[in-house]
């Protein structure tokens, strides 16, 4: 090891209170971004789970341009050939759970008083025990009910109806005949989103296909073993079947979800801004006057030979430690927050389009981690540089005097 | 003449060297190398020990640890204060740091060196108790000693004198 970075160690150790002001500084800067950024993550994990566990799934597979195009009949591009997608999907070392379903408005009806809403015919069976975030306030999901239905907690409370009583759905088939189903109520759920626990509701595949006269699918959800496993799985897919597409539930629930993520990204962005030029002023204006106070030290240094180079090189290996130290010390003690404190989370309140209050637990990258260290580390050394420049380009005879 | 300053006016030569035509770079070889500095206030770094108020300075000498530790240890044997090794600058007297700074000095192994009033920060009998070692030191160590001084005491020490007053020489006396 050099003699500058042992020295460099040595004055560090030794002046602790001289020390203690920029550590403290740049702790505090890698502690606040490393917190932030893991708050941003929790929040969108947990929307992200919130998203894919209630409604979307992983993603979802239709026809090529389904999504996307205005069908005056979007019966004739629904999916046909249902057994032979699921079958192949089935086997795919990716696919934890494909989940068929066929979309459908009606008009729910209890005794007086009628709503229209917007449902889905889906497996119940298999859908409850993937999709365990709808958040059930009465009741359970439809399972193996085939005549059920469960509909949103402002539904519910329209039409004046609970678990057990029976409603009548009434919608056009695609051959233009109004048909009509009795089911009954087997689950009321509250999403927190006001358009869902409005509206929406489910049934079974079955029932929904018989009121809309149809054999056919509409998409088909997906349960996969890790998101990680999507690029490889759509892939095969559109491989095996070219006029599907497979569209990920980030695009699926674009407007909250990937908004949501790019807004907080571009906020976390300018919060890091504000935070790193508060580390550099901070440890500009501690070190400015801890230079200042060894400006006769450094100009013994320069008497003595050393250059003006190698003074700032001395100054900044100090405050490289110091960063470093600080960083590591910022890292450790929001480890230790997220393990003990801030364990259950923090508690929010309802956020935008939520009706509800949630906990968003820290979720720590060490990727982030890295991140907020670096950044702090090279800011305050940028910010020692600075504070230093000015004493080691002082005339030496200047320095030597200076009181 | 420290290579401290930027030269005014006149001419220095340093070992053969004009120092006027010297890059920044020479002149801190020079420093670094074959001269000694010992200031009126010590300039001593209060944050190490007495030895490594020594060991810092010698940084850039390509000697082994071995000879490092010896020239550190002989250099406080000869100022008597290699009992105070792990002091602090603060923790000593003013004489043993002044002892210090000139243990500093000649650590290097200067050709010269240069003291600038050694003594005004001192009691009589320690600024005579230094001046005493200076003379020991020029005299063991084939030194130059160049001390600036408003101390009268120091004159009895030096092999010649010159005398400022404004900026000019107004007596030049070289003793015996």
């Amino acid at each position: 090891m050099s003699i500058l970075l042992t020295y460099a160690f040595k004055l560090v150790i030794n002046n602790r209170r001289r020390s203690l002001i920029p550590l403290i500084t740049v702790l505090m800067g890698v502690a606040s971004l490393f917190l932030f950024n893991a708050f941003n993550t929790g929040i969108m994990n947990q929307y992200r789970d919130n998203a894919v566990r209630a409604r979307y799934g992983f993603g979802q597979i239709n026809t090529i341009g389904y999504r996307d195009q205005i069908l005056s009949d979007k019966s004739i591009h629904w999916i046909q050939n249902e057994k032979e997608i699921l079958d192949f999907l089935k086997q795919l070392p990716e696919v934890d759970e494909v989940f068929p379903r066929l979309e459908l408005s009606a008009l729910i009806s209890h005794k007086n008083n009628t709503f229209s809403g917007k449902g889905m015919g889906i497996e119940g069976e298999k859908e409850e025990v993937f999709f365990d975030t709808m958040n059930f306030i009465q009741g359970r999901s439809i399972g193996k009910n085939e005549d059920g239905i469960v509909i949103g907690r402002g539904l519910s409370r329209a039409l004046n109806v609970h678990v057990g009583d029976t409603l009548t759905l009434k919608t056009q088939s695609i051959q233009n005949h109004m048909l009509s189903i009795q089911v009954k109520i087997t689950g009321i759920f509250h999403m927190g989103l006001r358009e869902l626990d409005d509206a929406f509701f489910q049934i079974s595949l079955k029932n929904a296909q018989k009121i809309m006269e149809t054999d056919k699918i509409e998409y088909i959800s997906l349960s996969l073993k890790s998101f990680d496993f999507w690029d490889s799985f759509s892939s095969k897919v559109l491989k095996q079947f070219p006029y599907l597409e497979t569209v990920p539930f980030s695009i699926l629930d674009k407007i909250y979800y990937q908004n949501a993520v790019d807004w907080l990204q571009s906020q976390y962005n300018i919060i890091s801004i504000i935070i790193l030029v508060m580390v550099i002023l901070g440890v500009f204006s501690t070190a400015s006057s801890s230079i200042l106070e060894r400006t006769r030290e450094i100009g013994c240094m320069r008497a003595n030979g050393y250059s003006s180079f190698e003074v700032l090189k001395l100054l900044i290996y100090e405050g490289a430690i110091i960063s470093i130290v600080g960083s590591l010390l910022g890292i450790i003690i929001v480890v230790i927050l997220n393990l003990t404190i801030l364990k259950e989370g923090i508690l929010m309140p309802p956020s935008p389009g939520l009706t509800r209050q949630f906990f968003v637990k820290l979720e720590l990258e060490s990727l982030q981690g890295l991140k907020a260290f670096t950044l702090c580390v090279l800011s305050s050394v940028l910010a020692i540089f600075f504070a230093g420049l000015k004493v080691v380009l002082m005339p030496m005879s200047q320095a030597l005097r200076h009181d | 003449m420290g290579l401290i300053e930027p030269l005014q006016n006149g001419r220095i030569e340093f070992d053969g060297l004009d120092i006027q035509k010297l890059s920044e770079t020479q002149k801190n070889l020079i420093r670094r190398f074959k001269l000694g500095f010992i200031f009126q206030n010590f300039h001593l770094i209060e944050s190490l020990n007495v030895y490594e108020n020594i060991e810092f300075f010698l940084n850039y000498h390509k000697i082994s640890k071995y000879e490092l530790r010896l020239r550190i240890q002989e250099s406080l044997e000869f100022v008597q204060i290699q009992d105070q090794v792990h002091k602090k600058p603060l923790e000593m007297s003013g004489g043993q740091r002044q002892r210090l700074a000139i243990a500093r000095a000649l650590a290097k192994k200067p050709q010269v060196i240069i003291a600038d009033e050694p003594t005004s920060s001192l009691d009589q009998k320690s600024g005579f108790q230094i001046m005493s070692l200076l003379k020991s030191i020029q005299e063991n160590y084939k030194v130059t000693l160049i001390i600036c001084s408003h101390d009268p005491m120091v004159m009895q020490f030096a092999q010649r004198l010159v005398f400022l007053k404004d900026g000019k020489i107004t007596i030049e006396e070289k003793k015996s």
